[in-house]
């Protein structure tokens, strides 16, 4: 359950708050869900990296559908690619590992606090 | 340290975040880049986008609409002219800030904000040949007149309207490549934009080189290897044509022999990125008298750099009382090549010299006075130019400029120049203009007369401007200013130490070369020499001589000519200079030491019938060997020449042996034996056969695989995969499809002056400057498959046609 908020809550605040603020938005959206949900590093990690892998991959996706692959072949070109997937898969796996690295510092931290305060 | 993770991780974290923030070399920022919400992916832009809209504007006069058909050209109707120029502006940046940008930061020479310091000796030559300072006499002129002040100040409105409104994560892909952000437009950057193009077609002449040249050959030797008219010439106005005694007669100084033409001693002096050579074009009008329909038909293929995206916007401009179609450039108002409801009118270059040098002596580095009349003269003002360079320091350099132009090269810029010696740079381009007044009288005009008067205030890049009316005119007019030079003046850099080298004048605008209704029924023009030799005016200049032989000799031959005939004829293969050289050369080469795949090679050019088209071999081996023949006959004798890339022209070589066979530059001067032309004709053969078979094995002998016809991106070939190529394209250069590697026709027009006008069109681009639009590259393939596009010549009433795919729509607020 705990995974799933986590999940959504990511998702949907990386992609409202990415409407208006820069890109790295999503780190701090990442270390926030991280803080105030409590489940284990790795489980934040996974939520946060699946929500903006899913996100940032699903938007790629959708606008190569459209584009006919127009851009993603020549800009996959670019850093020699030679499938327009391969741009929407690499778009997805630094969204996500940006947000997961913030999610798992959030748990972190929030584990850390704890010990503090109740020491 | 049971914290230890939590650092580790925050660190990783942050470390993350900056490296993906960050530039790494030709690398962008990639997590900003591959933001789908931020980064390239909203710059891929969706097959059925639609470019609908509505905006409400102070500033406007009326309304007005703009319907986008299915190609993606704009349809303008506008209330007001104002209002079309506002329009135009927006329309330019909103498909094409990028490339309109880049090149007026290339005129300005501010390339190396963007690029960093391996720009920099470009972007300083910029401002020393006065770049700027052209641009801003060229503003001057043109904000002194309110009408064409209003059309620059509203077009400029127009693109700024756009960057104001536009998102940082809209910018066009390129700006997200290198990281920068467009600035403000202004009024200026439209002056800059001409004078770029005023670069690319008037600054071709030698005049540096050949100065050089003096310290290795003597006047009469420079007359054979750079030759003024050539024998072959068919001039633009039609031999016989009767030239009035010249009303302006420059006197030639009595020292002129010692002080200037036997005058040597020169560095070679650098030009960095001078013009392709091949910059040119082709354009004729043919007369009803020899039309199927009776109406003139009018063609044009200007022959630039291909690029993406391309130098051409197609666009229709309608305002009450003008109705014009054509191409425009995006950086400038108006309709640059195209038609009306009444004429229509396309360009080839003039390819005259307009730019001479004057060599100076400073008194000291501080470059404040130099000799002159026998004392000191100070210089006019010293402009300290900036160079704010990208990840490099801020760079200043200081121009002199005195009454001839600015002091283009002297030790700051150039340092083997010995100290104290200058060379200032008169040329026309500096000179105050206002071709925005010629074009937008010419986008206006409804006659000869009006055309006349439109191109009469066109100062520079001369062209030559071929007209066709409705009313069954047709015209040429070779249009420019130009100095009025005795013979040799201006070849070579002249002594400035008195006034008696300069300029005496300049060429009344009534004796430039023209002609109206001609007898033979067709004006023609493709870059060779207007005139020859009876032409009462000296007018050096770097010139075409086949393209112009071809298509007068097939106007010539056609009876009853249909658009479709004008069509065919800009995509004629038949290469001149190969028909010209190779019965002369067959005859020469010596058969019996030829190998089984030689001689295989030399039967395929007997058998080859002058058209260079891309499936075959022949002009590939024809290329190779006339190359290889060149450095045979050329090399030991002009190696200094060579050094600096400075060349005989190619006519030069073939109509020297055909003058003479035994021409004396054939032997080789390394050996002892005298070579003939038939060992010089013999031995390149043998060396081009080896080049072919090499190319043979990675079955790259073809022409058109030779060729590789290749559109690049406006940034190279660091951007490859935006470029398009191995196109299967035949022609080449001196061909009338002038089509060469990343260089030849960049839009071609083929107009029929009926009521209503029917025009074909193509240009080897596509609309938008967006790599992520399927309209950036989509005329490419139709371009080399040789096909046009009928345009629509849109009216009002038919917005309802099912061509319109997307409707934007302009109010008053």
């Amino acid at each position: 359950m705990r995974f799933a908020l986590a999940f959504l809550l990511t998702l949907v605040l990386s992609y409202l708050s990415g409407l208006v603020f820069p890109w790295w938005i999503i780190a701090l959206v990442g270390l926030s869900v991280g803080y105030l949900i409590n489940m284990t590093p790795s489980k934040s990690f996974f939520a946060g990296f699946l929500a903006c892998f899913i996100l940032w991959a699903g938007i790629a996706f959708y606008t190569d559908i459209a584009n006919e692959h127009i851009l993603a072949t020549r800009v996959g070109a670019l850093f020699t690619l030679k499938q327009p997937i391969l741009m929407v898969l690499i778009t997805g796996f630094i969204g996500g590992l940006v947000t997961g690295m913030a999610s798992l510092t959030g748990a972190l931290l929030r584990k850390g606090l704890k010990r503090l305060t109740a020491a | 340290m049971r914290n230890l993770p939590l650092i580790l991780t925050a660190l990783v974290t942050c470390a993350l975040v900056v490296v993906l923030n960050m530039n790494l070399g030709s690398i962008p920022a990639l997590g900003k880049f591959l933001s789908p919400q931020h980064g390239f992916w909203k710059n891929a832009e969706a097959a059925d986008n639609d470019y609908s809209g509505e905006f409400n504007l102070e500033g406007l006069k009326g309304q007005s609409t703009v319907y986008f058909d299915e190609r993606l050209v704009p349809h303008v109707f506008a209330g007001s002219e104002s209002d079309a120029y506002f329009i135009q502006g927006y329309l330019h940046a909103k498909f094409r800030l990028w490339q309109m940008e880049m090149q007026t930061f290339a005129a300005a020479g501010r390339i190396s904000e963007v690029a960093g310091k391996r720009t920099l000796q470009f972007d300083k030559q910029q401002r020393r040949m006065g770049m700027v300072f052209a641009a801003q006499n060229m503003l001057r002129e043109t904000e002194a007149d309110s009408t064409t002040k209003n059309a620059f100040d509203q077009y400029t409105a127009g693109v700024n309207h756009f960057i104001e409104n536009l998102d940082d994560r809209d910018l066009p892909l390129e700006y997200k490549l290198l990281s920068y952000r467009p600035e403000k437009w202004t009024n200026l950057k439209v002056a800059l934009f001409v004078k770029q193009m005023a670069k690319t077609l008037a600054s071709n002449e030698n005049d540096l080189a050949l100065s050089f040249a003096k310290n290795f050959f003597n006047e009469a030797q420079l007359k054979i290897l750079f030759p003024q008219i050539p024998d072959s010439l068919d001039p633009v106005i039609p031999a016989g044509t009767v030239f009035p005694p010249a009303t302006i007669n420059p006197v030639k100084p009595a020292d002129a022999d010692s002080a200037y033409i036997n005058n040597y001693n020169i560095i070679p002096l650098n030009e960095i990125d001078k013009p392709n050579p091949a910059n040119g074009s082709n354009n004729w009008a043919v007369s009803g008298s020899r039309t199927k329909s009776g109406k003139p038909i009018l063609a044009n293929d200007p022959h630039l750099e291909l690029t993406l995206p391309s130098v051409w916007f197609e666009m229709q401009l309608t305002i009450p009382g003008m109705n014009v179609y054509g191409v425009s450039f995006p950086g400038c108002p108006g309709i640059i090549i195209g038609f009306n409801d009444y004429i229509s009118w396309g360009v080839t270059n003039a390819g005259r010299d307009v730019r001479d040098y004057f060599e100076l002596k400073f008194k000291d580095r501080t470059k404040t006075s130099y000799w002159f009349n026998n004392s000191w003269k100070k210089v006019d003002s010293l402009k300290i130019e900036t160079f704010h360079v990208k990840g490099g320091n801020t760079v200043y350099d200081t121009v002199a400029y005195i009454d001839q132009g600015p002091v283009m090269f002297d030790q700051d810029f150039e340092s083997r120049i010995s100290p104290g010696k200058a060379y200032a740079v008169r040329w026309i381009a500096h000179e105050p203009s206002n071709e925005m007044r010629a074009f937008r009288m010419l986008n206006h005009a409804k006659n000869y007369d009006e055309y006349l008067a439109a191109i009469k205030l066109f100062v520079c890049p001369a062209q030559n401007f071929a007209f066709a009316s409705v009313a069954g005119d047709i015209a040429l007019w070779q249009q420019g200013k130009f100095p009025a030079r005795w013979e040799q003046q201006g070849l070579y850099i002249l002594p400035y130490v008195d006034n008696r080298y300069t300029w005496q004048g300049y060429i009344p605008q009534a004796e430039n070369p023209h002609v109206l209704n001609p007898a033979r029924g067709y004006v023609s023009s493709a870059n060779q020499r207007s005139v020859a030799g009876d032409y009462p005016y000296f007018i050096p200049g770097d010139y075409d001589l086949y393209r112009g032989i071809r298509i007068n000799k097939r106007l010539e031959s056609m009876p009853s000519v249909t658009p479709l005939d004008m069509m065919n004829l800009q995509k004629d293969n038949y290469n001149t200079l190969a028909a010209t050289a190779l019965p002369l050369l067959m005859k020469h080469l010596q058969k019996s030491g030829l190998s089984v795949t030689e001689a295989g090679y030399a039967d395929s050019l007997t058998a080859w019938n002058y058209f260079s088209d891309p499936g075959i071999v022949a002009p590939t081996i024809f290329k190779i060997w006339y190359d290889s023949l060149e450095t045979f006959v050329w090399h030991d004798e002009l190696r200094p020449l060579n050094a600096i890339g400075f060349n005989p022209h190619e006519k030069t070589l073939i109509e020297a042996l055909l003058r003479d066979s035994a021409f004396s530059y054939i032997d080789d001067i390394n050996t002892k034996n005298k070579e003939t032309l038939s060992d010089a004709v013999t031995a390149s053969f043998k060396s081009a056969a080896s080049t072919l078979r090499q190319l043979a094995l990675k079955n790259y002998e073809s022409w058109g695989a030779y060729k590789n016809t290749t559109i690049y991106h406006l940034l190279g070939q660091e951007l490859l995969p935006f470029a398009r190529s191995g196109l299967q394209i035949g022609g080449g250069a001196h061909i009338v499809n002038a089509t060469q590697h990343n260089h030849g026709p960049s839009w071609k027009m083929v107009v029929e002056l009926t009521t209503p006008m029917q025009a074909w069109v193509i240009y080897p681009g596509g609309q938008s400057g967006n790599p992520g639009s399927k309209y950036y590259d989509n005329f490419v393939d139709d371009y080399a498959a040789g096909k046009y596009y009928q345009a629509w010549i849109m009216n009002e009433s038919d917005k309802n046609d099912k061509r319109i795919k997307s409707t934007l729509v302009f109010n008053k607020k």
